[in-house]
């Protein structure tokens, strides 16, 4: 039990530094304007815009709306996690965006998001290692401590913290 | 008790593993022994053996697509949800496995 539980911990902690290859502070915004979903992952395209992550917003937006017509990515617990594969991705990125208020989401559950995550990801061959920090990211999404942590976080090195205490679970 | 956890989402790049992760959280808390697999765009990870598979008292299957290597499930007894409902109601539907296997 020891030995899996010291297994658990390293990976959580590679996760942690995975993650903050593809976060960035300006990739953050805590107090997110749009209370309404497209607004507000329009939002988010705008940050990795300016930051040179994708070249062409409209693309971008074009990947994410393919996916979410598929099964909306607002999955409940007030948590939504758009993305989109796209050969206008640049470099591989999350966005993170944060609603006191809620976001109005079209949410399996029908509840506000407060927390969303905005995955950018490049369409090569070679993505299977974003595509698994990506799920490692999911995976601690759905632990109430990281949820609690994430709302209260008010630095990039507070959100990676996050990812970061949790493997001392 | 012997959970096995299969899960897929279309997309396979998030929820199929948030499904897995909360159906895994849910089972362990209740002291259950877990095999969840998660089938995604990364491929099959933590694949269940045949042996494994028929080892389990119940399997759950969380899906929006199709899965593959049902039959090694072969005469289990197995729940299939939806990936969505795996995510918000993991608790519920271990219970619901508990029922189904102790028959209460």
């Amino acid at each position: 039990m020891l030995f899996l539980y010291q297994i658990q911990c390293k990976e959580l902690d590679d996760l942690s530094m995975e993650i903050a290859q593809l976060l960035d502070p300006k990739l953050i915004r805590f107090q997110m304007e749009s209370q309404e979903k497209w607004g507000a992952i329009n939002e988010l395209i705008d940050l990795l815009a300016a930051e040179k992550r994708v070249e062409s917003s409209e693309k971008m937006l074009e990947a994410v709306r393919q996916r979410e017509a598929e099964v909306s990515t607002g999955v409940g617990f007030g948590i939504a996690i758009p993305h989109g594969i796209s050969d206008t991705v640049i470099q591989p990125s999350i966005a993170f965006g944060r609603s006191l208020k809620g976001i109005e989401y079209d949410s399996i559950d029908q509840k506000p998001v407060t927390l969303i995550f905005l995955l950018a990801i490049p369409k090569t061959q070679h993505n299977q290692d974003y595509l698994r920090t990506l799920a490692g990211l999911a995976r601690m999404l759905v632990h109430k401590p990281v949820i609690e942590k994430l709302f209260t976080a008010s630095t990039f090195e507070d959100v990676l913290e996050v990812f970061q205490s949790e493997k001392q679970r | 008790m012997k959970i096995a956890i299969v899960s897929a989402c279309s997309a396979g790049i998030a929820s199929t593993y948030m499904a897995a992760e909360s159906l895994e959280l849910a089972a362990k808390k209740k002291g259950h022994t877990v095999y969840a697999e998660t089938q995604g765009t990364i491929g099959i990870e933590n694949a269940i053996s045949l042996k494994d598979a028929q080892l389990a008292d119940i399997v759950i299957i969380a899906r929006d697509i199709k899965i593959q290597g049902m039959e090694r499930f072969k005469g289990r007894k197995i729940i299939e949800v939806g990936v969505a409902e795996a995510i918000r109601k993991a608790d519920l539907i271990i219970e619901r496995a508990e029922k189904e296997v102790i028959g209460k």
